[in-house]
């Protein structure tokens, strides 16, 4: 099925890029649009269809595709993400990232909605891309550098302060796993080990300059209308009351708000309970992270705002600042124990200039902090570094040596599974990941949450279906319990479905549907998508077209890896060891009620319950055939 | 002469915004550039941040926002209001009351 012929709202070419021969050639984007609509749902078409399965991530034929949504660069708010698709270097899965920014519209108004990247360079180059044309620069004097150091320069070689960058640091040079793509400093495309992929093919930034790119939209009369009602909805969103007032991490500042117990995992999952001093330490107005914050941010056409500007004018860490303190800044605290909120500030504008996945960091060195307090790693270990909890300055310090590869750096630097794979000695027990991914979920309370982090195409992060309790996730007005396995499916699926909406049209989740926006809903999709595009879409056919791209994805690690529902099961830890302290104390994800979950989620997708797998009549259902006819020539289709 | 293709913002050619000047708060703004893009909308009939008359650049060592509006600016000549201050969601442009 196509979607009818597309009018507006896309720049209309693909960039395509051989790093090998330095060919650069470009492709109409509309037929793949009329299909998929766009971002990110168009880079997983094109990530199946052209990337054999016997290909590792490593290997030259890998693609990375970046691809900016469908009404991103119009004037619908909140549109601004640019999806990055390419092989996960965790699992050789599907690698999926995604950051807001201006990088996204400056793409298009520079003539590209999506750049498709292929082949190895022998010496660092950077792409250029301005007004519709594009060329591969030597890049060796940025080799290196930091993404800060990185996107000055580039901003000063190329005489403007309003290029836009996406880069990796020196981590994404040392191919450390969890390096991510970093979009105008402090946007990261973290997830999936984007920027070690990047490192890899020699690709130091893709700089992109649209000084004279229009873009259009077919119905400007009908288009105008939609924007003024979402606008509307968007600046009376709670959501948006909230950031404004206290930015992202803001939600965690009251130290009794509900997020404490649903949201946190302490000590790398030894608890799923924070002691209420600590959140007051770290999260209170007067001496927590708000005193550090100078301003507040938003990315392009964000009516919402919730990037915080942080500087620190006194003590040991003096002078960092910068953007980017989040609620996931607390989960890493609380993971490691650190009460300091000058330490986590610094630690996080660290990891945004070296290009590292804080997700990533994270998990992997409260793995390591907690080997050093089974006292499977030592001080000789770690040259010198005492991995207590609560110890910040050895968190940065270890951020530094995995970026660079030093000492233990190095072995840190492969992840939690290869790393507690080489120390062994029952490490695996407490190594949390998801499909070969490093996680900083929480998993035993809130069972929607942890239900899509295990079943997410990308595996071991939310945003794809992840719930926790009916105020803040799901569909307007529906209510449903957190805690119990029963509720959570639907909402899980429709949430799923909404976020592949959200990426195919570029639009950020806190002006949609998740976390307690409850601003944009897919009806407000529909609206914009047919006014912008010139299409007729009903609002089934934006969930079937949704479906079908979590299909994609589906499919895609269902031939690249060897997953069966097995895999679909949280770390062992939060299956064995209960929740020891708080309100939900006792709490774990017992097997039985997990199969049982598991088997209703495989039922409304339509998958084969045994094995997880997808079947012939769901995909023809589908309309994709296509997709059908590949997985059973790969021998993983179920009839 | 622009004219606006949206009679729904109920257009009073000249009316309001002729004479008028468009008032900056930079403490008020958060660097989303919508103001740009609906700029380049008045001017061009399409987005283009860069064919507007009003610009916003941020300064990542600081924080702080810098704007700047060319002489290309007409106030909007057309519109209701503005567009720059009516797609604005942090009430950093205004214009005067007369």
């Amino acid at each position: 099925m196509t979607i009818g012929r597309i009018k507006g709202g896309l720049a209309g070419k693909i960039l395509r890029v051989d790093l090998e021969t330095g060919k650069l050639w470009t492709e109409e984007t509309r037929p793949y649009a009329e299909r998929w609509i766009g971002g990110r749902s168009i880079n997983s078409f094109i990530l199946l269809e052209e990337t054999d399965a016997k290909v590792g991530w490593e290997n030259p034929k890998n693609p990375l595709i970046f691809g900016a949504g469908a009404l991103v660069g119009t004037l619908t708010p909140g549109a601004c993400r640019v999806s990055v698709e390419t092989k996960n270097v965790f699992s050789n899965g599907k690698g999926s990232a995604n950051a807001g920014g201006h990088f996204g519209p400056e793409l298009k108004y520079a003539g590209f909605d999506h750049v498709i990247i292929s082949g190895k360079s022998e010496t660092p180059v950077y792409l250029w891309i301005k007004d519709g044309k594009a060329e591969l620069i030597d890049a060796r004097f940025l080799w290196g550098k930091t993404t800060f150091e990185a996107e000055e320069i580039l901003k000063r070689e190329h005489g403007s302060l309003r290029i836009r960058v996406a880069t990796i640091g020196p981590a994404g040079e040392n191919l450390v796993r969890g390096s991510g793509i970093v979009f105008d400093r402090s946007k990261v495309a973290g997830g999936s080990g984007v920027g070690c992929v990047m490192g890899d093919k020699k690709l130091k930034a893709v700089v992109v300059c649209g000084e004279r790119g229009l873009i259009q939209v077919a119905e400007p009369d009908q288009f105008f209308r939609a924007v003024d009602i979402a606008l509307k909805k968007v600046r009376q969103s709670p959501l948006s009351e909230m950031m404004r007032k206290k930015t992202l991490a803001g939600r965690f500042s009251d130290p009794t708000s509900p997020n404490w117990d649903f949201l946190i995992s302490a000590r790398n999952g030894q608890d799923d309970f924070w002691e209420m001093e600590k959140r007051i330490k770290l999260t209170n107005s007067t001496t927590g992270f708000p005193k550090y914050r100078k301003s507040i941010s938003a990315c392009f056409m964000c009516p919402v705002g919730c990037m915080p500007f942080s500087e620190i004018e006194e003590g040991p860490f003096q002078g960092a600042k910068g953007e980017g303190f989040w609620s996931n800044t607390i989960m890493d605290a609380v993971r490691l124990d650190i009460t300091d909120p000058q330490g986590m500030i610094k630690a996080w504008l660290l990891a945004n200039e070296l290009g590292l996945d804080t997700d990533f960091v994270t998990s992997v060195i409260s793995w390591a902090y907690e080997c050093y307090e089974m006292g499977l790693l030592t001080q000789k270990d770690t040259d010198g570094l005492k991995l207590e909890w609560g110890n910040v300055e050895a968190f940065i310090e270890l951020i530094k040596r995995i970026a660079y590869r030093q000492g233990i750096g190095d072995f840190l630097a492969q992840g939690v599974k290869a790393a507690s794979k080489q120390l062994g000695r029952g490490s695996e027990q407490f190594a949390i990941h998801v499909k070969g991914q490093d996680s900083i979920e929480p998993f035993r309370v809130p069972k929607g949450w942890a239900l899509a982090v295990c079943t997410s195409p990308v595996a071991g992060r939310h945003l794809r279906g992840s719930t926790a309790g009916g105020e803040r996730f799901g569909p307007k007005n529906v209510t449903f319990d957190a805690h119990t396995y029963e509720d959570q499916l639907k909402n899980v699926v429709w949430q799923s479905l909404t976020k592949e909406m959200e990426d195919m049209l570029g639009i950020c989740v806190y002006v949609g549907t998740w976390s307690g926006a409850y601003a944009l809903e897919p009806s407000d999709y529909v609206a914009l998508t047919n006014a912008a595009m010139g299409t007729n879409l009903t609002e089934e056919e934006l969930f079937l077209i949704a479906r079908r791209s979590y299909n994609l994805e589906k499919a895609f690690n269902t031939l690249h890896t060897d997953w069966s529902r097995v895999d679909d099961y949280p770390p062992q830890r939060f299956m064995e060891e209960p929740v020891k302290s708080g309100p939900y104390k006792g709490y774990r994800c017992e097997k039985e009620n997990w199969d049982k979950m598991l088997d209703q989620f495989y039922e409304l997708q339509g998958w084969d319950k045994e094995t997880g797998l997808q079947t012939r009549a769901t995909l023809v259902n589908l309309g994709m055939e296509d997709v059908a006819q590949k997985l059973e020539k790969g021998g993983r289709l179920k009839n | 002469m622009f004219r606006c293709h949206r009679p729904h913002l109920g257009k009073q050619r000249g009316e309001k915004t002729v004479g008028m000047r468009i008032v900056r708060n930079s403490k008020r703004c958060y660097g989303c550039r919508a103001c740009e893009l609906a700029c380049s909308y008045h001017h061009l009939r399409a987005f283009s941040p860069g064919g507007g008359s009003i610009r916003a650049n941020k300064d990542h060592w600081t924080g702080r926002i810098e704007w700047s509006i060319d002489s290309t600016c007409d106030f909007c000549r057309g519109e209701q209001e503005p567009l720059c201050v009516r797609y604005c969601s942090y009430e950093a442009l205004s214009v005067p009351e007369r």
